[in-house]
């Protein structure tokens, strides 16, 4: 029976927000002992929620991030309550520790000794502030393989700005080429695309560059930097604007090979989305909308011809979709080979009969946020199960880790409890617990 | 040596996904073989094209996506050229193909018969909705993984229709995934000799991967609370893209960051209005704070170019950046000192700007031009 390639590899997650705790989630999918390490002393937003503990005024008023607690409820520790951690924490060790002190420091060094991967995308100083840059961890671990993950990168002139996902996808062009074609970039919500991205590249670099120590026997440093990664998804738009100097402007829904748009569907607020790449699937849709007189145009005959007149067909599949319900339109087009779906609410995915049937919802327990359904796994496979597993509390595999992991022995241990490194909540700078 | 040197990858199939996941392994060193139909792949037919001058070697798309492959022709309609194929597999670490479920099979080339000559091999099958499943026959496109399997139906205005992201992106991501989940598949079998076939599906990741889908769809479960178009814009604070002298800037204010933006701005109207709310915090949740921000905040920026705005609040520490367009960015000096385009000589085309590496190690990351179709049939068939 085969195990999962990560199975003995060590991870220290160092990470914040979203691209880094993706990338150690997905390198725990596949086995690996991920540790994450938080400091109580420093609240970092957007990881385990806006704010620490926000007052029970403030949920609502935050939006729909500041309020993602089970029942709306912070509770008592709402640093691990909050969706936006217990989305990508499964199966991690949670230990605290404060780096900022040099005994902290010593203990990460002592960590590092026993790991095999640290991941982290801190701003690019902070290792380095908090006295554990690459060369530093490499003298404690020459075979640690560090995974650095600088939006802009770690060098070049705006290397160091700050910002969440949202400002360093808007300076790379990916917020440009995203919007109604007739209206101002102001009109529409920000985009989040830069930090999923670097989750599944990031544990792509890691799982190369252990193969290749497998060969080599050292360890190295990569850098990822956030936003190249994200905008090699778009990178035909950056050959073109390169060779032409098309600015590539958006386009709302359409696309400059495919006749495609999210059109209207009986009810209130329901969409079904239509591509046709080909005069086949042009052929089928217009055989499911009974042939109608209009789509006997010449200039229909050719997708060219399509695309240049897509005003004028949007009318007549819009005023189609608007009398079916979205459902209709999506398994009728579907059965003759076009490309067509619904425009699903979070409801609407947990209720759909594939999503059901391919197990893509999957309960875990977190230790302060009850039993509930997650997104599974992101991809299937006929290898060794991928790691499912229960959700820790802030600080709870403390004992372990640095019990077990680091050695210490209970004398040193309580000397770690009495530093203020080792608690199970945030504090305030008093010492007394937010 | 270079990162992944010593694999050697089939694809089949061709698209953006598929192809995508390929040019991870061939641009860090692996030996990537693409298997084209005698028309060439299907983004060969694709716009943008280098020039906007139309031709099968031309695509931005595919030579984007193509980088450092070799190109083989074969029929696979064909009882000889599904031979080539099998005695090809039979020497390859990776298969990757992206036909519709049960393609291959029919084809006599499915999964166990693929093992039936390699016995290690690691078969990835990228498809809309995955192997099984009500869906599985079903077709998909990058709408149809965003819309069905992302948050669309919450992005842009309420009194519009949902927006998509730019281009393929959900498309990319799939085949980034793939990417990811073949590696994993190939050090099982490398190390403990276990074949697998992978199975990742463009809908579920829109489901588990991109924007914020994953968080709300976790917050639904929490407490029943759906994302609605649009929640993310307006508010109190500031968030999403405002208006400098000649372009937008992309902001976001959180009541951590008001300090900043009060000292990047210097207004004296609006932080005397932050003073009376730090003596008296009831007074924050009201339309009052949100006019005090934007009577200071508007004529800052609109007396700025976007750049200016940019780097003058970030030396307040105040996250702003200015919004480019691709052709912007193309000649913007941050990229540029990084060294991020690369220009790749093409013969039949001339010089194609090419983008950089996603990550960087030592001896890690090349770039060569994508191939001309076919251009190395003969030298891979030979060598059989």
């Amino acid at each position: 029976m085969a195990h999962l390639p990560l199975q003995g590899v060590r991870v220290i997650d160092f990470t914040v927000v979203w691209s880094g705790p993706s990338v150690t989630m997905y390198l725990g999918d596949l086995g690996a002992e991920v540790i994450r390490v938080d400091n109580p002393w420093v609240f970092p937003s957007s990881t385990r929620g806006l704010v620490a503990r926000p007052a029970p005024e403030m949920i609502s008023m935050m939006g729909i991030l500041g309020s993602a607690y089970p029942d709306r409820d912070p509770g008592e520790k709402p640093w691990d309550r909050h969706a936006m951690f217990n989305m990508h924490a499964r199966g991690k060790k949670l230990a605290t520790l404060d780096l900022r002190k040099e005994s902290g420091r010593e203990l990460f060094l002592a960590l590092v000794e026993k790991s095999d991967v640290l991941v982290e995308n801190n701003n690019i100083t902070v290792l380095e502030h908090l006295g554990i840059d690459p060369e530093t961890l490499h003298k404690r671990n020459p075979n640690l393989v560090i995974l650095r993950l600088p939006p802009l990168g770690q060098d070049g002139p705006y290397a160091g700005y700050l910002g969440l996902g949202a400002h360093f996808e808007a300076f790379a062009g990916v917020t440009a080429v995203r919007g109604y074609a007739d209206s101002a970039p102001a009109t529409t919500t920000s985009v989040f695309q830069m930090d999923p991205a670097a989750g599944a590249t990031g544990a792509f670099a890691v799982l190369a560059a252990l193969r290749r120590r497998a060969q080599t026997g050292t360890g190295e440093v990569i850098a990822l930097p956030q936003v190249e990664n994200e905008m090699l998804h778009l990178g035909e738009m950056y050959l073109d604007a390169a060779s032409t100097g098309n600015p590539n402007a958006p386009m709302g829904n359409r696309d400059r090979n495919y006749l495609q748009g999210a059109y209207p569907a009986a009810g209130d607020d329901r969409w079904v989305s239509i591509t046709i790449r080909s005069d086949a699937d042009w052929a089928a849709l217009i055989a499911e909308m009974g042939n109608p007189a209009w789509a006997a145009d010449d200039r229909f005959t050719t997708q060219a011809g399509r695309l240049a007149a897509q005003d004028e067909i949007d009318e007549h599949i819009q005023s189609w979709t608007s009398a079916r319900s979205r459902e209709d339109t999506f398994h009728a087009l579907q059965a003759r080979g076009v490309p067509a779906g619904p425009l699903y609410d979070e409801e609407d995915v947990f209720n759909d009969p594939h999503v059901a049937a391919r197990g893509m919802l999957r309960e875990i327990e977190s230790a302060h946020a009850g039993t509930y359904r997650y997104p599974a796994h992101h991809w299937h496979w006929t290898g060794p199960d991928l790691k499912w597993e229960p959700i820790s509390g802030m600080g709870l595999d403390n004992e372990y880790v640095y019990k077990e992991v680091i050695g210490l022995t209970d004398a040193e241990y309580q000397q770690a409890i009495d530093e203020g490194h080792i608690v199970e909540g945030y504090l305030n700078p008093d010492g007394t617990y937010v | 040596m270079r990162l992944l040197e010593g694999i050697r990858v089939i694809e089949l199939g061709g698209g953006i996904a598929g192809s995508y996941a390929t040019k991870m392994f061939a641009d860090y060193g692996a030996e990537v073989i693409k298997i084209e139909p005698p028309e060439g792949d299907e983004t060969r037919r694709m716009a943008p094209y280098i020039g906007d001058v139309e031709g099968i070697d031309r695509s931005a798309v595919y030579l984007h996506n193509n980088t450092g492959k070799k190109s083989v022709v074969l029929d696979l309609n064909r009882e000889s050229d599904r031979g080539s194929l099998k005695k090809l597999v039979a020497t390859a670490g990776i298969v990757v193909e992206s036909f519709k479920p049960g393609v291959l099979a029919s084809w006599g080339l499915g999964y166990e018969d693929l093992l039936a000559v390699q016995p290690r091999l690691v078969l990835t099958s990228v498809t809309a909705f995955g192997q099984d499943g009500p869906y599985a026959d079903y077709e998909g496109s990058e709408l149809i993984y965003y819309g069905m399997g992302g948050p669309m139906l919450g992005n842009g205005t309420a009194d519009r229709e949902p927006l998509k992201l730019g281009g393929y992106m959900q498309v990319y991501q799939t085949g980034n995934v793939a990417a990811l989940a073949t590696l994993g598949a190939y050090l099982v079998a490398e190390e403990q000799g276990e074949p697998s076939h992978v199975d990742v599906s463009g809908f579920e990741v829109g489901l588990t991967s991109p924007d914020r889908r994953t968080t709300f769809l976790v917050n639904y479960e929490f407490n029943g609370e759906s994302s609605g178009r649009g929640d993310l814009l307006g508010g109190i604070l500031p968030n999403g893209a405002f208006p400098a002298d000649d372009g937008y800037v992309q902001i976001m204010l959180t009541q951590a960051w008001l300090p900043r933006m009060l000292a990047t701005i210097q207004d004296p109207d609006t932080t005397a209005y932050f003073a009376e709310v730090a003596a008296n915090p009831a007074l924050f949740p009201r339309i009052e704070t949100k006019e005090a921000i934007d009577a200071g905040m508007y004529p800052w920026l609109l007396s700025r170019t976007k750049e200016e705005a940019m780097e003058q609040a970030q030396e307040h520490k105040w996250p702003v950046t200015s919004i480019n367009s691709p052709a912007e960015v193309i000649h913007n000096k941050h990229f540029a000192a990084r060294g991020f385009f690369h220009t790749v000589d093409y013969p039949a085309v001339g010089p194609v700007t090419h983008m950089g590496a996603p990550f960087h190690v030592d001896a890690g990351w090349d770039i060569a031009p994508a191939p001309k179709l076919g251009a190395d049939t003969d030298a891979v068939l030979g060598s059989l």
